[in-house]
């Protein structure tokens, strides 16, 4: 009898360790958003552009299955939240130098139409 | 059992604290997020293009602060404050993207406007071009023909049966070199012709030797050799009846043709 009560403790115990270590429930939107901002990355070519942003937020990304699956949840939120904003900075990231890329691009060509007309208009 | 656990944080927390040696409160990544968000929120650029970014960024930040004010959790403090600065580096790039984008719109309008200006330049070299080709061509009398230009010297420049030329000529001669020196691109074929007086090798030789002299006078005026051929027609092709004066002295000439550009190579070949 003293035996079973003391299982009994001992498992509500463990349950109440449980408990609390569990407060925060599996985060599978933010495993989703981070996945999609990962793809969204990759998409707007961050593998070239982009490419130690894009390996710190797949990193991160690899933590937080980890942490998932030894159910270490609070981990894995927040591991899958840096790796989401680490996405987001990857895209961005690849947006701005295309964009500067653009810029001179456009510059060397109004420079060469110019440059060609000095020279025919020096003629 | 959960209530033990709870107190236990603060207690941890104090033990860590005094374990080293009272070091201040703070959490770096706060602080750098904290400046780096003040930075990014005094720069009107960044506010005004990534203004929901900020607000993210604003948003991770305030929770940081709350976390590590009111709860002492270092971790979820460094947690947020990573999230933040993080939101403000992506916001300070799309800013960047939208600046250089708009920048783009203006200098495609700039880059149509120099490719205008190019290409009306390209039109009014053209007509300047053909406008001084056609007061070259009314100064040679030169016709337009099948075969290319063609400027005819009249047997004003040369006495009968000779092939000095005559110094009136040299007005002429003018004409065409001046036509060659602005026109570089084009090659001329002198070919001399004679009235039907005298034989036929006679003739041949006579139209020779004219055109030489119309080409060393072209070259005496600077024009290059090279963009000169010569041939003799002799008495094979006549523009005016043999019977008459007149027509003999329009027989004897030197013709000058400027072939057209495409078909240059081909008439100079043939030689």
């Amino acid at each position: 009898m003293i035996r079973s009560n003391l299982i009994a403790v001992v498992l509500t115990a463990t349950l109440g360790l449980l408990g609390a270590c569990s407060s925060t429930p599996k985060p599978k939107t933010e495993i989703a958003l981070s996945n999609a901002a990962l793809q969204n990355a990759e998409n707007a070519g961050a593998e070239q552009l982009a490419p130690l942003e894009l390996r710190t937020a797949r990193e991160k990304q690899a933590q937080a299955d980890g942490a998932l699956s030894s159910k270490k949840y609070n981990t894995a939120k927040q591991l899958s939240e840096q790796a989401a904003v680490d996405a987001e900075l990857a895209k961005a990231k690849s947006e701005a130098e295309k964009s500067r890329l653009a810029v001179t691009e456009t510059e060397q060509s109004i420079q060469l139409i110019r440059t060609e007309l000095d020279r025919s208009g020096s003629q | 059992m959960k209530k033990l656990i709870k107190l236990s944080i603060p207690l941890l927390s104090c033990l860590v604290i005094t374990a080293c040696g009272g070091a201040p409160k703070k959490v770096d990544s706060l602080e750098s997020a904290q400046a780096a968000y003040s930075t990014a929120s005094s720069n009107e650029v960044v506010v005004r293009h990534a203004a929901s970014e900020m607000d993210d960024a604003r948003n991770a930040l305030a929770k940081a602060e709350k976390n590590w004010k009111n709860d002492g959790k270092r971790s979820r403090t460094e947690h947020y404050a990573y999230v933040a600065s993080q939101k403000i580096k992506i916001a300070e790039l799309i800013a960047q993207r939208k600046e250089d984008d708009a920048r783009l719109e203006t200098m495609d309008l700039k880059r149509q406007r120099v490719q205008l200006e190019a290409r009306s330049q390209e039109v009014d070299r053209a007509r300047e071009e053909a406008l001084a080709m056609q007061q070259q061509l009314e100064a040679m009398q030169a016709q337009i023909t099948a075969r290319g230009i063609v400027a005819t010297l009249g047997d004003v420049l040369f006495d009968s049966g000779e092939a000095g030329l005559k110094e009136t000529s040299s007005v002429n001669i003018d004409k065409i070199a001046s036509f060659m020196n602005r026109f570089p691109e084009r090659t001329a074929i002198v070919e001399g012709h004679t009235d039907n007086l005298g034989t036929d090798d006679f003739n041949l030789d006579l139209s020779r030797s004219r055109a030489h002299s119309v080409r060393a006078a072209l070259v005496a005026r600077g024009i290059d050799g090279s963009r000169i051929s010569t041939q003799g027609m002799g008495e094979v092709a006549p523009v005016a009846d043999n019977n008459t004066t007149q027509g003999r002295q329009q027989n004897r000439r030197v013709e000058v043709i400027f072939p057209d550009l495409d078909m240059q190579v081909s008439e100079v070949e043939t030689q």
